[in-house]
């Protein structure tokens, strides 16, 4: 795979960044890489070119709540590494004061004054500065939710218009409520299941949505709950690239959902 | 080994902007929470989007997420902030990270995935430049034949090397090794 008996080939390089070489494969690359700067350079460059490639992963949105938790996560580990310096300054602080301890009958009335309104003032500033902390934070807040809900959009677009996006209508099973529902499943774009008017479940229960391939067994294509009204539109997780779907259904599954159906079967459709 | 947080200039564009990952990696560095909220804001969707992809649960993918953007808040100062392209080595750690816990083996690169040296390639601080990159890759990757497309997927989300590939193909190694250098060949003129 060299260009020639110095430097390693792009296209190796490009395959060495996506993953795509054998051990056999790598072993001279990595050797050669360990001793050549130009290449070594190359490869970042491939790294890269190859990170853009994430982009064709369907764009999801991570659950709400994850930044709250990863923030939370932050003050939490930034408060364990403040305690320990505060502790440490507060034994000489201390010793300090019991060491002007006879100072203090000398402090004035009007020093005192003083000291309490430069307290009250330092802490009217700092509830000011919280709360345009708190109204910026919000702001953020609103900025990212609304550049998310418009990549969300773009994403169904696109997932709509795709010449190979499968439609597929879901009716409710013998001795079930509930509307017509549907999928839209593209294998580079995702899967959308919707409806109008699902019946409430039980507590403790999710719905679950299967993908039933030509051949095998039915693969989970995640779970999903309706809102208050009954409506569905969730984009589920990815599913595995390379599975023909024969027919999508819905079951009924302790919550978190199952690996393999176990409940009964409350919608299916089959793909045309 | 000290994780090293390297990255190197690529190709810039024309009237861009090189300080603004950096100068938010600085004040994330001094211990700044809102810097490091607005680099989420930035590129949370792109590495939970990539973790998802490969991992197929939330769960785990939300795990990758927070390990990578916590562990920028811990090591920030050892992020070469001069040299940038903080969104390219967020997604090279997410993918590289994800198929390290979904295949249960050691990094598919490096032994050390801190150690990794990412070159600049493109800008994508903004959900315009996002939008405008994620465009030109989808374009790129549905111009590539299917069987094509399919290797690169395969490869890219999954780890899979030309032979497992291969294997999982059904299809011979050398057809696969040759679908990829075609397909890798493609990509490079589409993305130069």
């Amino acid at each position: 795979m060299m260009s020639n008996a110095d430097h390693i080939a792009d296209v190796a390089l490009d395959l060495l960044a996506l993953g795509a070489l054998d051990a056999e494969e790598l072993r001279p690359l990595q050797s050669h890489l360990a001793g050549c700067a130009d290449c070594t350079r190359r490869m970042a460059e491939a790294r890269g070119r190859m990170s853009l490639l994430a982009f064709a992963a369907p764009s999801e949105q991570p659950p709400a709540g994850a930044r709250a938790r990863l923030m939370e996560r932050v003050r939490v580990s930034t408060a364990a590494i403040a305690k320990t310096p505060a502790q440490d300054f507060a034994a000489p602080r201390t010793a300090m004061a019991e060491f002007r301890a006879p100072r203090k009958a000398t402090w004035s009335l009007g020093w005192a004054t003083l000291a309490l309104g430069l307290a009250a003032a330092a802490l009217l500033l700092w509830v000011n500065n919280t709360r345009l902390d708190r109204q910026l934070q919000s702001l953020q807040q609103s900025t990212a939710e609304l550049q998310q809900k418009q990549m969300q959009n773009q994403h169904l677009l696109e997932l709509f218009a795709a010449p190979d996006t499968i439609q597929v209508s879901l009716t409710p099973m013998p001795g079930h409520l509930g509307t017509p529902a549907g999928v839209q499943y593209n294998q580079r774009r995702g899967l959308l299941v919707y409806a109008g008017a699902m019946p409430p479940l039980p507590s403790g229960r999710t719905y679950e949505l299967w993908l039933i391939p030509t051949a095998g067994d039915p693969i989970n294509a995640g779970v999903f709950h309706p809102d208050a009204a009954g409506r569905v539109t969730v984009m589920m997780p990815p599913l595995p690239v390379g599975v023909a779907p024969k027919a999508f259904a819905v079951t009924i599954e302790p919550e978190g959902g199952m690996p393999k159906p176990t409940g009964a079967m409350v919608q299916m459709g089959a793909v045309s | 080994m000290c994780p090293t947080w390297r990255t190197e200039e690529g190709n810039s564009q024309p009237g861009e902007n090189p300080s603004l990952d950096s100068d938010l990696i600085n004040s994330v560095a001094h211990g700044d929470e809102a810097a490091l909220g607005e680099l989420y804001d930035r590129y949370a969707g792109l590495v939970y989007s990539v973790a998802l992809r490969v991992l197929r649960d939330t769960a785990a993918a939300e795990e990758i997420l927070q390990d990578i953007f916590f562990q920028l808040w811990q090591k920030a100062s050892q992020f070469d902030a001069s040299r940038g392209a903080m969104a390219s080595w967020l997604v090279v750690m997410a993918r590289n990270r994800s198929i390290s816990r979904l295949r249960r083996k050691s990094s598919i690169e490096e032994t050390n995935v801190e150690d990794i040296v990412v070159a600049k390639p493109y800008r994508i601080e903004n959900s315009l430049m996002q939008s405008e990159m994620l465009a030109k890759v989808r374009g790129a990757m549905d111009g590539l034949p299917a069987a094509q497309r399919n290797a690169v997927e395969l490869a890219y989300f999954e780890g899979l090397t030309h032979s497992e590939i291969a294997e999982r193909t059904g299809e011979p190694l050398g057809t696969i090794k040759t679908r990829l250098r075609s397909a890798v060949e493609t990509l490079r003129m589409k993305f130069a």
